[in-house]
């Protein structure tokens, strides 16, 4: 591992977080997400530390997502029962803001094919503001892979108040799928800082409802 | 025809700009686009201790300087047709100040609605309209404009602006862009990953949206490219490279050129490192596209970019110490202005002449490590031993 945590650290603190008991009850999916506090790091003056990370397991098993598709997609997504909308689906939406609202909240990220991606401003800029313009459908073969891709994808920005969250997976997830997850993620964010590991202050993982958990 | 690539490796430091008390970043930089017989062509730096200082280009000595204090200063930019340097504040105000003379206040204050924090700004080329973007407050995240030419009357005024856009974008808008000829077009990119192009000319936002490009990152640079500039790429902050042509928004062509999620890792640098993007640079000439980039040590690289991809060009190397944050290439004489995290103003012209050079190490600003750590002299504890 490039970073400082050592391999042994991370299985043990992941074994930790995944199975340790716990008391409380509840329905939901305790999310897992790393955070990293930063030093040596001036977010006043030195670059902006925000981007995407991509990771190898879902976040979220529930992770729902929309092809707006060209003809080809379209069918693609229909035979594995994803859901899609192809140009006239789109168009009838005519810039109806309450029915662009409800596509933006339905689903919890969006694919256009690029000829669709074009016509987005018909829809008005109801998709940008909610945060769900569409990623493009990549040219990859199959579209289970490219829908998978997009919910591998987890956004991180730096604000002001540090330590920086990142959702890095589920509890549900197996101890090597969430290790590897978290492997990528500090692999990816150390290498934006310019003094790499030396800028990295602590690292911990923590899910939903429990305490942190040292990584480094 | 000199291609680029080949002035590019020809350039040789010619000038370094002299240590200044308060070492800071150079986080921007631009210079003045009206060459005035006699006097001095002015270069405006954009630092980051939140103040703008005029240097002298040929010499690189300071002249002057302006602050936003007790705000930051975003951007640099002189006006088209006059010594006007305007930046952004993050008191919601856009200054301007008269780069040729020296006075605190600023000639022009762009008044933001309230709560506003302009992160990013551009003056369009006739000099008519500012655009400054805000940081996302609550949620919203702003484009606001403003009428910039000067009134004859008043000296010193400010401004209320013309109306906002605010619905295209909910993250931090950290790049406006006017388009290099038509004064209608601008583009912002957010940290929300969005590229937006919109036609100013147009009434109210939504039609005045052309159209939105996706980067699904966090934009931290973008540009116009291309014959007629029907072009744009942009850069994200986790040094991803993506490009569009505008031209095929109304044919059944692709209108993306290139997307590249990560460059440093498809560049091919053979031996070498490639650590972040800096910008891109466009050549009217020979329309083509370049993309600048460098190493934590301060080597800047030049890449060539077509669709197939970046290809490392060449290097420029024994001049900055540390991270390189900003440059400006000059048509006129193919001179390259850089600036860095070393606090180093670096002035490199084509020329055959090597001049020997020595890197200022000392530059380099000490970490807040060091500066906290009180290193404890070795007599003090020989002596207590002693007891």
């Amino acid at each position: 591992m490039s970073s400082k945590v050592s391999r042994y650290t991370l299985q043990e603190a992941v074994r930790e977080v995944l199975h340790r008991n716990h008391h409380k009850r509840h329905k939901f999916l305790d999310t897992v997400e790393l955070q990293i506090s930063l030093k040596n790091y001036d977010p006043q003056k030195d670059k902006r530390f925000s981007g995407t990370v991509r990771l190898k397991s879902t976040l979220h098993p529930k992770f729902s997502v929309c092809v707006l598709g060209k003809q080809q997609h379209c069918d693609e997504a229909k035979a594995v029962d994803s859901p899609h909308m192809d140009i006239k689906a789109l168009k009838k939406l005519n810039r109806n803001k309450k029915l662009v609202k409800k596509l933006a909240k339905k689903y919890d990220a969006i694919l256009a094919s690029e000829s669709l991606i074009k016509q987005i401003p018909v829809l008005g800029p109801g998709l940008n503001k909610a945060g769900k313009f569409p990623s493009l459908l990549t040219p990859k073969k199959n579209m289970v892979a490219k829908v998978d891709e997009v919910k591998f994808m987890i956004k991180f920005q730096m604000k002001k108040v540090l330590p920086l969250a990142v959702a890095v997976g589920h509890m549900k997830l197996t101890d090597y799928e969430l290790v590897y997850n978290i492997h990528l993620a500090v692999k990816f964010l150390v290498s934006l800082l310019k003094k790499n590991r030396q800028n990295v202050r602590a690292l911990c993982i923590k899910r939903t409802t429990d305490k942190l958990q040292r990584l480094y | 025809m000199e291609k680029i690539e080949e002035q590019f490796a020809n350039l040789h430091i010619v000038k370094c700009s002299l240590g200044t008390k308060e070492p800071t970043y150079l986080l921007g930089i631009d210079t003045s686009k009206t060459v005035q017989a006699g006097k001095e062509n002015l270069v405006a730096v954009l630092c980051s201790n939140g103040s703008i200082r005029i240097y002298d280009k040929e010499r690189l000595n300071v002249l002057r300087e302006f602050s936003g204090y007790p705000g930051l200063l975003n951007g640099v930019r002189f006006a088209n047709s006059c010594d006007s340097v305007y930046s952004a504040c993050t008191d919601g105000t856009v200054k301007c100040w008269d780069a040729r003379v020296a006075r605190e206040k600023p000639v022009q204050l762009f008044k933001g609605y309230p709560s506003n924090i302009f992160i990013s700004f551009d003056i369009n080329c006739n000099d008519h309209i500012i655009c400054a973007g805000t940081e996302k407050v609550d949620d919203d995240a702003l484009l606001v404009f403003w009428d910039a030419r000067m009134s004859s009357q008043n000296l010193s005024t400010t401004k209320d602006p013309l109306g906002a856009y605010s619905e295209t974008h909910s993250d931090d808008v950290t790049q406006v862009r006017f388009h290099p000829s038509n004064p209608n077009m601008v583009v912002s990119g957010s940290s929300d990953g969005l590229v937006n192009v919109f036609d100013i000319n147009i009434d109210n936002e939504e039609d005045a949206l052309v159209t939105t490009c996706n980067s699904i990152s966090s934009v931290s640079c973008i540009g116009w490219s291309g014959k007629s500039y029907k072009q744009i790429y942009c850069m994200t902050h986790d040094e991803g490279f993506y490009w569009w042509d505008l031209n095929h928004l109304d044919t059944d062509e692709p209108v993306t050129r290139l997307n590249i999620q990560d460059v440093r890792e498809v560049v091919n640098m053979k031996e070498d490192a490639l650590d972040y993007l800096i910008g891109g640079l466009y050549h009217e000439k020979t329309d083509t596209l370049h993309v600048i980039g460098g190493t934590n040590k301060g080597r800047i690289h030049l890449m060539n970019c077509s669709m197939s991809g970046l290809t490392h060009v060449t290097s420029l190397q024994g001049g900055h110490a540390a991270t390189v944050r900003s440059f400006c290439w000059n048509v006129q004489d193919d001179s390259l202005l850089t600036g860095g995290e070393d606090a180093q103003l670096l002035l490199w012209k084509p020329g055959a002449i090597e001049k020997t050079f020595t890197k200022k190490e000392s530059m380099k600003i000490a970490s807040s490590v060091h500066q906290r750590v009180r290193v404890h002299s070795n007599d003090s504890y020989k002596r207590r031993k002693k007891q």
